[in-house]
């Protein structure tokens, strides 16, 4: 299957997000690189961590390394610009400082094995992509860290390939089902324009918690759901039907809200990256009458999948590929092994 | 000269362990094997041993843990070497200045104060680490960030929630964010870490704060793969954080 | 006994006296309230056990139900009690129809107290009967195969999963282990339910379920009867599900439970009036069923400096030793802790350790006390972490230590390995043998560094626990006089799992085991 020519037609920038450390990020960032070679697409790679080193610094593992096409455009800080195989020509030193040194757009100008690293910071990235494609990148891929997924967010990137795999656990159902969940997250129903669309996003300016109290606005003088569950549950009353938290949406905010309350009103989030529950305790929470909903949700065009964890174990390939892709029937699963 | 002695020279390209004698490589290894105790267990350590790099390996004692397993300590001469003259650690690159001249520092190019909280996140109940950089007393002799002029040091102890953290910095409007992980178990410091990251950005305040960790498994390249702006290890102070933080301040144009 | 470290038995009666108004105190407010955690342990006593479809465990499931509809005061005995009378079905099929949404407990017709408490007894009776076998099987090993002697060494499992936990566990049982504590996964304590079925994924420890609980004590025995030795298992009850743990643990015979009237408050910031509640119910059944608690003073020092705040370990102790009088508990059982957690640089570090180690043990004669290793000052340099557990392993053999959980020289890095828990088993046992009888062969000098540092920190605890009289528990914590950790009475977690109960509030539990029914 050529995913990339598919992808190219529809989006500029694509993350890869990981569910878990060893997923398999970068070997489907390979994978996606040789299509690219095989098609003469010219693409912009970045990564919120650190890739093609030879070893992983958490786990002390190998990790696969990166070869990058001639004409690439590719992030790397100063500190890793010696450590490229390949012939890389500066093109600009960004504003963007990173732990290994400030980070500098290169293009590729001979082929070859390359460190890459770009800022830690996803508004940075936003930025960085920009520059990318005008510096004649067909296309950008921003390669996630460990199993950070707030660079999922859409503003950051048009649409996501979700690496998964044996890492996450040693029954396969639940690698499925954990997978399945976080898709689930990423395609919540998009709150639909209207009346309460309007207010929220009029009145959302400054990160304030908003309710909607028959019909009306109410702005909170709390700009954070953290710790503020009980504000919430003493603030939403019989007539309140939205609660709009800006930022992060936690388990322990939505332990402290009276499960009768949370039942009557729907919560609205920027996005799907704001929700921080696991997929059990989500399970629980929608059977008690959770109801969310997002101004925008996240685009997954992917997902790839890893049979092997790096503690030894490991699935048959079909079978893996098979479970998922029946439990996610609508979006491509790709073996990046095979 | 008749009576001239050959000393051997350190040869930092070639690097190998030091036992009493220069270049003797000498090394010793404990570890268990899943077999039952015996000869053939100490031949499988000896073996081992050599494929671990070590030569004339002697397997000085071994002892049955339970009828599967054996222990052994292992002496031998290492056969490797390090070139010394080429290593390159990330490290956090700062021109550290102390107390008084942070205090200037702060006095001549922030000009205001800056504020930083920190705590030991998670389940982690340690304290030493951050109340190291942060406590008055500080540690071997270096003074901790309350003590530092124009720096507001908020400590928040031990298994503090990532959440708490955030949400105290918010309400302070911290300039900086420490986050001390000292004892884990099985990488949870990790999964600690990117968890603090991956909120800030949920809350948007990730490029509103410098985000610091620290404790003894931590690296400035792991700080890079977790997404923080600077690791720092052992044997670092609070003068080495205030002033990356400060500096960071005014790189980053946070006045 | 004569008192070796010269301390004034009257200041002891003073300090406990204070102590048992502070318990008594607190024990007001107890009796006035439930939680949804303690009701969640009646229904798991009663036999309610599994989980719904989205895997929430069907306790909760009831109790959330009830609570929804204001019914909790009354007790879910009742509510139980009159669902059987009601809808003719046992307890277990009465739950799985309320997760199935089938059935709603508190809209049905409903009977006088009297007959749905009359209804419940024969469960309660059976419930009841189980607990008792298992404290009988437990007297008939030590009666037959006998134990370990003391101090017992103690040791942790923690990998994740428990099927790897068992192999552990055994192995460290040939090597000489008495004790083994099956370490739990990280942040459990936080969750408000206890997960259901045999896990294999933890962090840094395994989820306490039943049937890991089962799977454990069934490996235990199997490794007890091979060495001619009753080996204990340990759990945690403790977190927000103290008393449902508690009840586990009595169910598939644990031996000993840590269990601390107030270190959730401290340590895990769970609220001190649910903490209060849910520790009464838990020492109740763990007073029943003979299982020794531990409770958790050794923290205070991984927080606190242990030698400027050695006498905030006394207070609590004597705090801990009063609340467990209050749920019956035997001397027997109060496993009280303290730690070995002094600065190694301060000079005669050893000689205050051995002094408040000895206080522990004179104050407490009876008590099973439980002696933590030094984790705070463990630096990763596994040899001197060795012979900082030698010290450790003398002050317990010295002073007559009962639970001696092991220090391990790799403290600080990682969870033990197999060859350092066989290290540091033949650290101790090398240390206790050779070591034996110092304690009564040594007497201390009159007026010497070991009585001055005892006596000082038995009149600084006195004074503690006098100005917690005056304050008040709750106002005390408030202000971090333990363990320098401040908590709001209103603040932490689950405190909306707490409910004043009314008039006619029933567990036929509390009475029958404070009783000590056969």
């Amino acid at each position: 299957m050529y995913l990339l020519e598919e992808l190219s037609q529809k989006y500029k920038r694509i993350s890869i997000v990981g569910m878990a450390k060893n997923a398999g990020k970068t070997t489907a960032l390979n994978y996606l690189i040789e299509e690219a070679m095989d098609e003469g697409l010219t693409l912009g790679i970045t990564s919120t961590g650190r890739d093609g080193e030879g070893t992983d610094v958490v786990t002390g593992t190998d990790k696969p390394r990166v070869f990058l096409d001639t004409d690439t455009i590719v992030s790397v800080p100063t500190q890793l610009y010696e450590l490229a195989d390949a012939g890389l020509e500066i093109l600009k030193m960004t504003d963007y400082g990173s732990s290994l040194g400030q980070i500098m757009l290169c293009r590729v100008a001979s082929s070859g094995y390359v460190q890459i690293a770009g800022p830690v910071i996803n508004a940075n990235h936003i930025e960085l992509c920009e520059e990318m494609l005008a510096l004649g990148a067909q296309m950008v891929l921003i390669d996630g860290a460990i199993d950070r997924k707030s660079i999922a967010a859409p503003g950051t990137s048009d649409a996501i390939i979700l690496s998964t795999g044996a890492v996450l656990s040693r029954k396969m159902a639940k690698v499925v089902e954990e997978t399945a969940h976080t898709v689930a997250l990423y395609r919540l129903p998009v709150l639909e324009s209207g009346q309460d669309r309007d207010l929220i996003e009029e009145h959302a300016i400054n990160d304030q918690i908003i309710l909607i109290r028959d019909g009306k606005p109410v702005l909170l003088d709390v700009t954070t759901g953290l710790g503020a569950g009980s504000i919430l549950d003493s603030e939403i009353d019989d007539l309140t039907t939205h609660v709009f938290v800006p930022g992060a949406f936690t388990a322990s905010t939505v332990a402290d809200i009276n499960p009768k309350k949370l039942k009557n009103v729907t919560f609205v989030l920027k996005d799907p990256t704001k929700i921080f529950i696991g997929a059990t305790l989500w399970g629980q929470l929608r059977k008690k009458g959770l109801n969310i909903k997002v101004l925008e949700n996240i685009e997954v065009a992917a997902i790839t999948v890893n049979p092997t964890a790096p503690a030894g174990y490991r699935f048959d390939h079909r079978e893996l590929v098979d479970a998922m892709q029946k439990a996610i029937p609508d979006i491509p699963v790709i073996d990046v092994m095979l | 000269m008749a009576d001239k002695t050959a000393v051997a020279q350190i040869d930092l390209t070639k690097v190998k362990p030091y036992g009493d004698t220069l270049n003797d490589g000498m090394t010793e290894v404990a570890f268990t094997l899943p077999v039952p105790y015996g000869d053939e267990a100490s031949e499988a350590a000896k073996i081992l041993a050599k494929k671990m790099g070590l030569d004339e390996p002697n397997v000085v004692y071994s002892k049955a843990m339970t009828p599967e397993y054996t222990f052994f300590v292992v002496y031998g001469k290492c056969q490797h070497t390090v070139d010394y003259t080429t290593i390159k650690v990330a490290k956090v690159d700062v021109d550290v200045m102390d107390r008084l001249e942070c205090a200037e520092y702060i006095k001549e190019n922030i000009k205001r104060p800056v504020v930083i909280v920190g705590a030991s996140t998670g389940t982690d109940a340690h304290t030493v680490g951050i109340d190291a950089i942060m406590n008055m007393k500080g540690f071997h002799g270096h003074f901790g960030l309350e003590r530092y002029e124009g720096i507001e040091a908020y400590n928040l102890g031990s298994q503090v929630p990532n959440e708490e953290l955030i949400a105290k910095a918010k309400e302070l409007n911290a300039d900086a964010i420490l986050v001390s992980q000292t004892v884990t178990q099985k990488d949870i410091h990790i999964d600690n870490l990117t968890n603090m990251v991956e909120l800030l950005e949920a809350e948007g305040m990730r490029d509103k704060v410098i985000l610091v960790c620290g404790g003894p498994r931590i690296s400035h390249e792991l700080a890079q793969e977790l997404g923080y702006d600077a690791g720092f290890g052992q044997h670092k102070y609070a003068e080495d954080v205030a002033s990356f933080v400060l500096t960071e301040i005014v790189n980053r144009n946070m006045l | 006994m004569t008192s070796k470290l010269n301390l004034d038995p009257k200041k002891v009666d003073h300090a406990r006296s204070s102590a048992r108004k502070i318990a008594e105190s607190m024990q007001e407010f107890i009796d006035r309230h439930t939680t949804v955690s303690t009701e969640r342990t009646v229904l798991r006593l009663l036999g309610v056990d599994g989980v719904d479809e989205v895997d929430t465990p069907l306790p909760n499931v009831v109790v959330d139900q009830i609570l929804e509809a204001g019914g909790l005061p009354r007790g879910v005995a009742y509510w139980m009690g009159n669902a059987m009378i009601q809808t003719g079905k046992e307890p277990q099929e009465i739950a799985e129809e309320m997760a199935a949404g089938k059935l709603d407990i508190t809209k049905l017709p409903l009977a006088p107290a009297k007959e749905a408490e009359e209804k419940i007894m024969p469960k309660v009776m059976d419930a009841l009967k189980v607990i008792r076998a298992q404290t009988e099987k437990r007297n008939q090993y030590l009666a037959t195969i006998g134990e370990g002697r003391r101090p017992y060494l103690y040791v942790i499992v923690a990998t994740g999963n428990i099927y790897e936990d068992v192999v552990q566990a055994q192995a460290a049982a040939r090597q000489g282990a008495d004790i083994i504590a099956v370490i739990r996964t990280t942040a459990q304590s936080l969750l408000d339910y206890v997960p259901f079925g045999p896990t294999t994924e933890g962090f840094g420890g395994t989820y306490a379920t039943q049937e890991n609980f089962r799977i454990m004590r069934k490996a235990l025995d199997e490794v007890g009867e091979e060495v001619g030795r009753y080996i204990r298992l340990c759990n945690y009850s403790s977190g927000m599900c103290m008393p449902e743990i508690a009840a586990m643990g009595a169910i598939e015979r644990l031996d000993v439970m840590l269990n601390d009237a107030l270190y959730g408050i401290l340590f895990r910031d769970i609220n001190m009036q649910r903490t209060l509640v849910d520790q009464y119910f838990s020492r109740v059944i763990i007073g029943y069923c003979d299982i020794i608690f531990n409770s958790g003073e050794d923290n205070y020092l991984t927080t606190d400096d242990a030698y400027e705040n050695a006498h905030t370990v006394l207070a609590s102790q004597l705090i801990n030793e009063q609340f467990a009088v209050l749920a019956n508990v035997k001397e027997e059982q109060m496993g009280l802790g303290h730690a070995f957690e002094m600065d190694p640089d301060i000079e005669n570090g050893f000689l205050y350790e051995l002094a408040q180690a000895i206080m522990a043990r004179e104050i407490f004669p009876n008590a099973p006390l439980k002696y933590m290793p030094p984790t705070k000052y463990m630096t990763g340099n596994i040899f001197k972490g060795n012979v900082q557990d030698a010290l450790f392993n003398m002050i317990a053999i010295w002073s007559g230590q009962s639970l001696q959980l092991l220090g391990m020289l790799t403290e600080a890095i990682h969870t033990p390995h197999m060859h350092d828990r066989y290290l540091s088993i033949e650290n101790a046992q090398y240390i206790f043998n050779n070591m034996r009888d110092i304690g009564s062969e040594v007497e201390f000098k009159e007026g010497g560094i070991i009585q001055t540092r005892a006596q000082q920190t038995l009149e600084k605890a006195d004074a503690l626990l006098s100005e917690i009289v005056e304050e008040g528990l709750f106002s005390t914590i408030e202000q971090g006089k333990f363990g320098g950790v401040k908590r709001p009475r209103d603040g932490g977690k689950g405190l909306n799992g707490v409910c004043v109960k009314d008039d006619e509030y029933f567990n036929p539990f509390i009475p029958l085991m404070l009783g000590g029914a056969e």
